[in-house]
C-alpha cells in the first residue's frame, strides 16, 4: 500500500505516472494486455494531463523536471 | 553577485538607525521587515553613500502599527535628520524573484529583508533621478557588477516594469527610455530594449508554460485504440 497523509501521492499525479509507464513500454515495444486497456481509461480521465506525464517521464528518466529550461543560464 | 548578512555595515548610519528601530520594537510579535531604497547599498557597497532615509515595508497588517511606531520614536522625516519611510507593501517594485535574492538577517528577534542591491537598482531604474544614477554608478563602480549581460538578463525578469502605465501612474518615469538613457550613461552604447529583454523575457514566460510534450495524452489515447 502506498503511504497515506502528507505523504500521500497525488490521483492525477499516480495515474499520469501509470500513463508514463505505458508510454515507455510502448516505445520499447513491450505493451501488455493491462497497458491496452487502461491506456484508454486514463486517456479519458481529466486528471491526467500531458505536462504531468511529461514530469513522470522526467523523474524516471533521474533527471531534474525542467521547472526552468535547462539552456539557461544563471542569473 | 552574492551578498551576505556578514557583509551589512551596521556601523553606517543606516545600520545605526535599523538596529536602534530592531532594539525598540516590541518582542512580540515577531516582525518581518523589508528595507530597499539606498539603504542596502549604504549596508553592503559604500557606508558613505548618501542616504537620508531607510525605506522601509512590512505585511500589510503591520503598516499602521509602523507607521505610528516610527512616530512615536521621533524617527519620521519631521524629528529626525536621518528618518525612516515606512511604505505601502505596493510602494516596491523590482523582479518578480526579489524576495529569493534578497539578504535575511534577525536583528533583536525580528527578521530584516534587505533587498539585494541589483533589485534596488531595478526599483531606481523606474525613476532614474540624478541620485538613482549615481547609485548605478557607485554599484557598478564598487563591484564591477553587473555586467551590461547581467543586468539585461535582470531585467528580464522585471518584464512587468516595461508595460506601459496607467494614466495615473504619470510620476513614474518611462523604463523603456530609461533603460536606454542608462545603457548609454554606463556602457556607451544604444539598447533595443524589446529585442534585448521584453522579447526574451516573455519567450522565457511562455516556455515556463509550454516546456512540454503537449501530445502525450493523445498518444496515450491511441494506445488503447489499436
Amino acid at each position: 500500500m502506498p503511504p497515506t497523509g502528507p505523504y500521500r501521492l497525488d490521483r492525477s499525479w499516480r495515474k499520469s505516472r501509470i500513463a508514463a509507464r505505458i508510454l515507455l513500454r510502448e516505445q520499447a515495444g513491450r505493451l501488455t494486455a493491462r497497458d491496452l486497456r487502461l491506456a484508454p481509461l486514463l486517456a479519458a480521465d481529466k486528471g491526467v494531463t500531458s505536462r504531468l506525464i511529461d514530469q513522470a517521464l522526467y523523474a524516471f528518466s533521474g533527471r531534474p523536471y525542467r521547472v526552468a529550461n535547462p539552456r539557461r543560464a544563471a542569473a | 553577485m552574492l551578498f551576505q548578512a556578514d557583509h551589512i555595515a551596521w556601523q553606517t548610519p543606516a545600520g545605526r538607525r535599523l538596529d536602534e528601530f530592531a532594539r525598540a520594537l516590541p518582542p512580540q510579535p515577531r516582525l518581518e521587515v523589508n528595507v530597499f531604497g539606498s539603504a542596502p547599498l549604504q549596508l553592503f557597497i559604500e557606508p558613505s553613500f548618501t542616504s537620508a532615509d531607510i525605506d522601509l515595508f512590512g505585511s500589510e497588517d503591520v503598516y499602521d502599527f509602523l507607521l505610528q511606531f516610527v512616530e512615536a520614536n521621533g524617527w519620521t522625516q519631521q524629528h529626525s535628520r536621518f528618518y525612516i519611510q515606512i511604505c505601502d507593501p505596493l510602494a516596491f517594485k523590482s523582479t518578480v524573484d526579489w524576495r529569493a535574492r534578497a539578504i535575511e538577517v534577525e536583528r533583536h528577534g525580528h527578521l530584516f529583508r534587505i533587498v539585494h542591491p541589483w533589485d534596488v537598482l531595478v526599483s531606481k531604474l523606474q525613476r532614474l533621478e540624478e541620485k538613482d544614477m549615481a547609485a548605478f554608478k557607485l554599484v557598478l563602480g564598487k563591484t564591477g557588477h553587473p555586467t551590461e549581460e547581467e543586468f539585461i538578463r535582470h531585467l528580464q525578469k522585471a518584464v512587468d516594469l516595461y508595460r506601459p502605465k496607467f494614466d495615473e501612474e504619470t510620476a513614474r518615469g518611462d523604463m523603456l527610455l530609461n533603460t536606454r538613457i542608462l545603457w548609454q550613461e554606463l556602457w556607451g552604447k544604444s539598447i533595443d530594449v524589446r529585442a534585448a529583454i521584453i522579447r526574451p523575457a516573455l519567450l522565457r514566460a511562455e516556455r515556463e508554460y509550454q516546456d512540454f510534450d503537449p501530445t502525450l495524452k493523445e498518444r496515450l489515447g491511441r494506445i488503447g485504440g489499436k
